[in-house]
């Protein structure tokens, strides 16, 4: 186990430098950030003093250097707008970001599940044939469309939720629902294939033919081994959510992390992109690093030769 | 930092009985902290620090913390705020007389000090962006507790004016502090006291007992973003916010059928403009290799002038909600001469015009826009394509990111294009965009279309030292006449409108330069 963390720990900070190494490439090679940061009016002279104050009239080995050094001294660099620490600026984010996505994922899954095994129970029933026309209206209706929907209904016609902002659990419900709204479509579905491809296992058989009741089989039986491509599914559509919730984070003012990234973007600030693409590859590299375990928990076999 | 757990833990438990509980009985807006007056914006302020930025919303955010030195009217003059009046010395020497009485709202008196030393941090700090207002300034003389001279290297008639864009900071609490505490919980002798804030989100506010002026209306503020147009409507029609600026005009109607607001929207300085490149005399880029550059010729930069109905653009882009220029200069400057008309909008003419250029049969040419920077702009951009086709025109668009277009348009890499301006003053406007390119003086410094007309740069260096009104006004009026009128440097199309949905029990009119003041704000 401990070999096995080291290894993992050594391959997690390969693809951040490789990470931020591109990006810092990348975001170099775009524009210059001067030309968006200095008002319009300003003189030659002046953009000269600001481009030098900000370091960016330097060779770009030599600001790449500077940035990997700052870097390994947990020195991310200062925003070029507001002149605070871009990782602070970032992190100050995240927990807003965790809630909206920790949210949605979790009524995604207690209700996606929960779907998903009623309709396999009777696979081609009322509640199948329902849940799967709601499901494919679930995938295509598109998340903006949807967030404004529930901002009219709901902050405008009945003025029931705030549309805006982030002050309290109320301010999470639209959020939450419109970027959990695909996610219920999507664990519906997966859980009704994985676990009627169970249920009709020679293990599964044995256990109803030894007597045990129902709901056990499916429960104890059946759904465990049906988890597991759900236990990836969910690590995938976490860290995508968690890196792309930008849409709903601008539409209802949630002050996450991604919106923010977002204007720096637009802007060229790039101690904040970059800021933010650490924070989102290590996520990433955290979520992979526990679905392995969450494996392990639910299959033995990954235990044993993991 | 809280931890996201203990908050998510925590959120679910009250959960229910948030839910549960019917909306609080509401104190009067503004008088609690629970219900305090807000503001939303399109964006936020980037910055508290108030010479880092120069851009409306930082700066609107931080003048209600901030004062400035002077302030401008709705009509562009320099009104009393820290300075009460102003006089002019000598060609190179202005002498301010200050506000007795006026504390920070750390307690420490404001003294004539600390408004000289705000003057030179602005001049002087690499990383501000107030320095093009007092640029020429060299120093500053303490005459007595409310008298301060100013002493510049250049003459400069519109000091005053400039005087509005520079805040008056706690000096000797900055240099002790540092610029980023100060950023952090910053001090200034304005209505409101800094409370709390999220870069870019929100500002709270809290009215302060201390301040020299009068009392404000809203003890509580909250200035907040809301990025999405339809999110912003939403919080203002629901009641969640008071103000909403950048209404979107297709929704105008909405807001005054609701019975719950009112819209308030007036020109503001901003001057969207179409730029001709006015010295190569071939291989202008987007044009076809070898060709002949067109716009050399003022013909066919009148030709193109008269081709476009900016009134259709302001009625079907805009919904009426910008104003149609008739001169670059916009309504605020001092040099805005309200007997002035556009050429007439005229097919017949430019066709004529284009004809006696060489051009009978038109020519091809791209226009560069951003899609991203100005209201509409992409769209405008595809207007005028489809204007300038009927004269033989065609026009290619190429609407692009601001972050690619400035630095493409800075290196002078476009023929035509569509860009806005926010002019400071008549003087700044023409040495920046206008002037023929001197870079050993600074002059020109953004003029891409290398446009020179020695006889206007004569009238306008006049006029740059003359302290007299009435004189200095006649002279930027003709030297803008020769550009505008004669050469056609540019085409100006019109100017951006500052518009904002406000609930009927407040008082609130937009202000031409954009910002949003809530100590300016009253009940209804």
């Amino acid at each position: 186990m401990g070999r096995f963390l080291l290894i993992r720990a050594a391959q997690a900070l390969f693809t951040l430098w490789v990470v931020v190494s591109l990006v810092f490439l990348l975001i170099h090679a775009t524009g210059d950030p001067i030309a968006v940061l200095a008002p319009e009016q300003m003189s030659a002279h002046s953009r000269a003093l600001l481009r030098a104050a900000l370091g960016l009239n330097r060779p770009l080995v030599v600001q790449y250097g500077r940035y990997l050094a700052g870097v390994l001294h947990g020195n991310l660099g200062v925003s070029y707008y507001s002149g605070q620490p871009a990782m602070r600026l970032i992190l100050e984010r995240v927990p807003v970001t965790l809630e909206l996505v920790g949210l949605s994922m979790g009524v995604a899954v207690g209700l996606g599940v929960p779907f998903g095994i009623w309709a396999a129970v009777r696979p081609d029933g009322v509640a199948d044939r329902v849940l799967r026309s709601l499901s494919v209206l679930g995938s295509s209706v598109p998340t903006f469309f949807l967030a404004i929907l529930l901002i009219y209904f709901f902050s405008v016609a009945f003025n029931v939720l705030p549309a805006s902002g982030a002050g309290s659990l109320r301010h999470y419900i639209m959020p939450a629902f419109t970027l959990a709204f695909f996610r219920i479509a999507l664990f519906t579905r997966l859980v009704r294939s994985t676990l009627l491809e169970t249920l009709s296992q020679n293990y599964v058989r044995t256990a109803r033919a030894k007597g045990v009741s129902e709901p056990v089989v499916i429960l104890k039986h059946a759904l465990r081994t049906a988890l597991l491509p759900l236990v990836t599914v969910f690590g995938l559509q976490f860290g995508q959510l968690f890196a792309g919730a930008v849409i709903t984070e601008t539409i209802f003012a949630l002050p996450g992390m991604n919106r923010m990234a977002l204007q720096a973007l637009y802007r060229l600030d790039y101690p904040i992109i970059l800021a933010y693409v650490l924070v989102v590859a290590a996520m990433f590299v955290v979520i992979n690093f526990l679905v392995d375990l969450a494996y392990g928990l639910l299959d033995p076999r990954v235990r044993h030769h993991g | 930092m809280p931890s996201w757990t203990t908050r998510l833990l925590g959120s679910c438990g009250i959960a229910a009985c948030l839910l549960a509980l019917p909306p609080a009985a509401h104190a009067a807006t503004g008088d609690s902290a629970q219900h305090p007056l807000v503001v939303a914006f399109k964006g936020g302020a980037t910055t508290l620090d108030p010479i880092m930025r120069s851009e409306t919303t930082t700066e609107s955010w931080q003048r209600n913390i901030f004062d400035t030195v002077t302030i401008l009217s709705p009509q562009g003059k320099p009104m009393p705020r820290i300075a009460v009046a102003w006089k002019n010395l000598a060609p190179l020497s202005w002498q301010l007389t200050l506000r007795s009485g006026v504390t920070f709202q750390n307690g420490m008196p404001m003294t004539a000090a600390d408004v000289g030393r705000s003057i030179m941090d602005a001049a002087n700090n690499p990383k501000s962006q107030m320095r093009e207002f007092v640029n020429d300034v060299t120093g500053y003389k303490v005459v007595n507790a409310t008298t301060l001279d100013v002493a510049f290297s250049r003459p400069d008639p519109l000091f005053a004016i400039h005087l509005s864009s520079i805040p008056v900071m706690p000096e000797a609490l900055i240099e002790k502090e540092g610029r980023a505490a100060f950023a952090a919980h910053p001090i200034g002798t304005g209505a409101y006291r800094f409370v709390s804030w999220l870069a870019e989100d929100h500002l709270d506010l809290r009215a302060w007992k201390g301040y020299w002026g009068k009392p404000v209306a809203f003890k509580f503020v909250r200035l907040e973003s809301i990025p999405n147009g339809a999110t912003r409507l939403a919080a203002l029609l629901s009641g969640q916010v008071e103000i909403a600026e950048k209404i979107d005009p297709e929704d105008f109607a909405r807001v005054k059928n609701s019975g719950r607001a009112h819209i308030t929207s007036i020109p503001g300085t901003r001057t969207m403009y179409l730029a001709m490149d006015d010295w190569r005399k071939t291989g202008s880029p987007g044009m076809a290799p070898g060709a002949k550059n067109p716009f050399l010729d003022p013909r066919v930069r009148k030709a193109v002038y008269e081709a476009i109905d900016v009134g259709l653009l302001r009625a079907k882009i805009f919904n009426d909600a910008a104003t149609v220029a008739t001169q670059f200069m916009p309504p605020l400057m001092e040099s805005y001469d309200p007997g002035l008309k556009r050429f007439p909008y005229s097919l017949a003419d430019a066709r004529k015009l284009l004809a006696a250029a060489g051009y009978p049969h038109g020519f091809t040419v791209r226009l560069d826009a951003t899609n991203d920077r100005y209201l509409e702009d992409s769209l405008v951009a595809q207007a005028l394509a489809g204007m300038l086709q009927p004269v033989g025109i065609t026009v290619h668009v190429n609407a692009i990111p601001k972050a690619v277009f400035f630095p493409q348009m800075n290196r002078g890499d476009f023929t035509m294009y569509l860009a806005g301006w926010g002019s400071i003053d008549p003087l700044s406007t023409w040495n920046s965009l206008f002037h023929c390119r001197d870079a050993k003086h600074g002059f020109g410094h953004v003029n891409r279309e290398h446009y020179c007309s020695q006889p206007a740069d004569a009238l306008m260096a006049k006029a740059a030292d003359s302290f007299d009104d009435t004189a200095r006004i006649k002279l930027e009026r003709a030297a803008y006449a020769i550009a505008d009128r004669k050469d056609i440097a540019y085409i100006p199309l019109y100017f951006q409108d500052e518009i904002a949905g406000v609930a009927n029990g407040v008082v609130w009119n937009e202000r031409p330069d954009g910002l949003i003041l809530a100590w300016q704000m009253q009940r209804k």
